[in-house]
C-alpha cells in the first residue's frame, strides 16, 4: 500500500508550497487517476512517490520503503513513465538486454504481448522511432517489468487515436491484484474507462479521493436538454444541444463516470464534494454527513 | 527476442557497468577516437618538425594529459544535465555507489590507460612521419626513432621519483576537482569549475605568501632549490596531502551525486 502522510513540498525556500500537509493512501490492485489543473502538484506528487524529490516534511511509505532512500529493492519494484523521457540510441533488443536484468519480475512474454497490443514488432531501433512509437515501446517495457507500482505521467500525450485505445487495453491486460497504477493526466477521456479510483488534487491538498464505484453510487452523470432538469442539477456543463449534468443518485439510476463533469463539480463546488465524500478541502477527513441534507442546502 | 532475465542483487555493479557501456558506447568511442586523433595529429607535426624528445614534446604530453583529463572529468555526470537524464539515472535500480563507481572507473583509471596509449600513438605517429620524411636515408638507422617515455625522463632527474609522485598526485587532484564540478554543475561544468578553480588558487597563493612571510619558509617554484632547502620530507608530505584531498573530493562528489533530485538544486 502507498501511504502519503502530511507531506509538504515547495520549489524554493520562500515559494508557496505546492503540497501542504498533503495526505493520501492508495490500495494495491487499483488503477488510480490523478487529476488536477495546471500547477496543482500532480507531477510533483508523482516525483515524491518515486523518490525523485525529497519532501520537506512528512512521510511517504510504499511497502515499508521510504522512496527518498532509493533502496535497490524499492527501485526495482517501481517504474515511472514520465511525460518526457529519453531512450538511448540502441535497438530494442539491446535496450531490453541492458535494462530488463534490473527488474526481477520482468517477463519477455509480457513484453511481446504488450508490443503486440500496441501493434509493434520487437525488431526496432529506438533511435529511429517517432515520439509516439517510443512512448508505446516505453509503456510496453514498463508493463513488462511487472513492478508492483507503476506511475504514468500524461501517458497518452503523443499517442494517436488508435494508440490511446491500445494504451487502455494494455493497462487493463497488465493489471493484477497486487499492482498499483497511478495515472496522472489531463486527457480524462483517455482514462475514465480504466480507472477505478479518482484523486482530484489542487494546491495544496486533496479535493476528492474516492473509488469510482462510490462516486457513481452517490452521483449520476447524464446528458439532457431538459432545461428544468439542468436547473435542478448539482452541476451542468454545456454541451452541444444540451448539457452534461450531475445529480444526486437516489439509488435508482446507474451511470458511467464522466470525469470532465466531475472535475468541474469539484472545481466549482469543493465544499459540496467534501461533504459528499468526507474530504475537507485542505485534505483532512470530515465525519460523514447526510448527503440529502446537503443537497437541500445547495 | 530473448532475454537472460538474469536478475541478481549482488551483481548490480556489473549490470550497471554493462548498462552504461552499451548505452553510451557511441559517445565513448567518439571520445576515444578524438583523444587518440589529437595525439596522432600532434605526433605527426612533431615528426614533420624533426623533433625528438625535446622539452616541447614532454610539455605537450603533460599539457594534453591535464587538459583532456579535466575536460573529460567535467563530463562525468553530463547525463544529469536534463530532467529526462536525471530521471533515467536516478530510477535505475542500482545503488548510488555502483552508479558513481562505474563513472569513476571510466573517467579515471580507464582514461589514464587511454592517455598513456595516446602518448605512444603520438610517438609512433612521430616516428612514422619522421621515417617517411627522411626515407630511405635512415632506413637502417635508429636515430630519432626511439619511443619517448616521459615518465622515464622525469624519474631519471635528481629527485625524479618524488617529482613523479607529486605530478601524479597533482594530476589526480586536478581531475577530481573537475569531477566534483561535474556533480555540482552538470551544465557548462568545465567552465564553471575552471572559474571556481582560478578563484580558489588565487586565494591559495595569497595564503601561501602570507604563510611564507610569517614563517620565512622561502617558498619557491624552483623544485631543486626547494628540495635542497627543506628536504624531501616536506614534498612527500605535500604529495600525500594531495592524495588525501583527492579522496575527500571524490567523497564529496559521491555525496552530491547521491542527493540528486529530478529538479536541479545546487545543495
Amino acid at each position: 500500500m502507498l501511504t502519503i502522510h502530511d507531506i509538504t513540498y515547495s520549489y524554493g525556500r520562500k515559494a508557496r508550497p505546492v503540497l501542504d500537509h498533503y495526505s493520501l493512501s492508495i490500495e494495491p490492485g487499483t488503477v488510480c487517476g490523478l487529476l488536477g489543473r495546471n500547477g496543482a502538484g500532480k507531477s510533483t506528487l508523482l516525483y515524491l512517490v518515486a523518490g525523485l524529490l525529497r519532501p520537506q516534511s512528512g512521510m511517504i511509505s510504499y511497502k515499508g520503503f521510504n522512496p527518498w532512500e532509493r533502496k535497490v529493492d524499492f527501485l526495482n519494484d517501481v517504474f515511472i513513465v514520465p511525460e518526457e523521457f529519453m531512450l538511448p540510441d540502441v535497438s530494442l533488443k539491446e535496450y531490453v538486454s541492458i535494462n530488463a536484468p534490473f527488474y526481477p519480475n520482468f517477463s519477455i512474454d509480457d513484453l511481446t504481448r504488450h508490443l503486440d497490443t500496441f501493434e509493434l514488432t520487437p525488431d526496432v531501433h529506438l533511435g529511429r522511432l517517432s515520439m509516439g512509437q517510443k512512448k508505446r515501446i516505453f509503456i510496453s517495457f514498463a508493463l513488462a517489468c511487472n513492478t508492483s507500482l507503476l506511475i504514468l505521467d500524461e501517458p497518452t500525450n503523443g499517442l494517436d487515436i488508435p494508440g490511446k485505445r491500445l494504451f487502455r487495453k494494455a493497462v487493463l491486460n497488465g493489471m493484477t491484484d497486487d499492482k498499483t497504477v497511478i495515472i496522472s493526466t489531463h486527457q480524462v477521456y483517455d482514462v475514465e474507462k480504466i480507472i477505478d479510483h479518482v484523486v482530484i488534487t489542487d494546491t495544496p491538498g486533496v479535493l476528492l479521493d474516492a473509488p469510482v464505484g462510490e462516486i457513481t453510487g452517490r452521483l449520476t452523470f447524464n446528458y439532457t436538454n431538459d432545461r428544468e432538469r439542468i436547473g435542478r442539477a448539482l452541476m451542468a456543463l454545456e454541451a452541444p444541444g444540451g448539457a452534461n449534468i450531475i445529480e444526486i443518485n437516489d439509488g435508482t439510476m446507474e451511470s458511467d463516470l464522466n470525469l470532465e463533469s466531475l472535475f468541474e463539480l469539484v472545481r466549482q463546488r469543493p465544499d459540496l464534494v467534501a461533504k459528499l465524500f468526507g474530504v475537507k478541502t485542505s485534505g483532512y477527513p470530515l465525519p460523514e454527513q447526510n448527503i440529502y441534507e446537503n443537497n437541500i442546502n445547495r | 527476442m530473448e532475454t537472460t532475465n538474469a536478475y541478481n542483487k549482488r551483481n548490480t555493479f556489473m549490470l550497471t557497468l554493462r548498462h552504461e557501456l552499451i548505452e553510451n558506447r557511441k559517445a565513448l568511442l567518439l571520445g576515444l577516437a578524438s583523444i587518440w586523433g589529437i595525439f596522432m595529429l600532434v605526433g605527426a607535426l612533431f615528426g614533420l618538425s624533426g623533433s625528438h624528445g625535446g622539452p616541447g614534446e614532454i610539455a605537450f604530453i603533460f599539457f594534453a594529459f591535464m587538459a583532456i583529463s579535466c575536460v573529460t572529468a567535467s563530463l562525468t555526470f553530463s547525463n544529469m544535465k536534463t530532467k529526462q537524464g536525471r530521471i533515467s539515472a536516478i530510477m535505475l535500480p542500482s545503488t548510488a555507489f555502483d552508479k558513481f563507481m562505474v563513472r569513476w572507473i571510466a573517467f579515471v583509471p580507464v582514461l589514464i590507460v587511454v592517455l598513456v596509449a595516446g602518448m605512444y600513438i603520438c610517438d609512433l605517429s612521430r616516428i612514422l612521419v619522421y621515417w617517411l620524411r627522411d626515407y630511405p636515408q635512415i632506413i637502417n638507422g635508429r636515430n630519432g626513432m626511439d619511443i619517448i617515455n616521459p615518465w622515464a625522463r622525469i624519474v631519471s632527474n635528481p629527485y625524479g621519483e618524488i617529482m613523479a609522485f607529486i605530478l601524479a598526485a597533482s594530476f589526480l587532484l586536478n581531475q577530481a576537482i573537475y569531477m566534483l564540478g561535474s556533480a555540482l554543475w552538470p551544465k557548462l561544468s568545465f567552465f564553471k569549475t575552471l572559474l571556481a578553480q582560478w578563484c580558489l588558487e588565487t586565494v591559495l597563493i595569497f595564503i601561501i605568501v602570507i604563510i611564507d612571510s610569517i614563517f620565512d619558509i622561502e617558498f619557491s617554484l624552483d623544485f631543486l632549490n626547494f628540495v635542497n632547502n627543506h628536504g624531501e620530507g616536506i614534498l612527500i608530505s605535500i604529495g600525500v596531502l594531495e592524495v588525501l584531498i583527492t579522496l575527500g573530493v571524490y567523497i564529496l562528489a559521491y555525496l552530491r551525486f547521491r542527493k540528486n533530485q529530478v529538479i536541479y538544486k545546487l545543495f
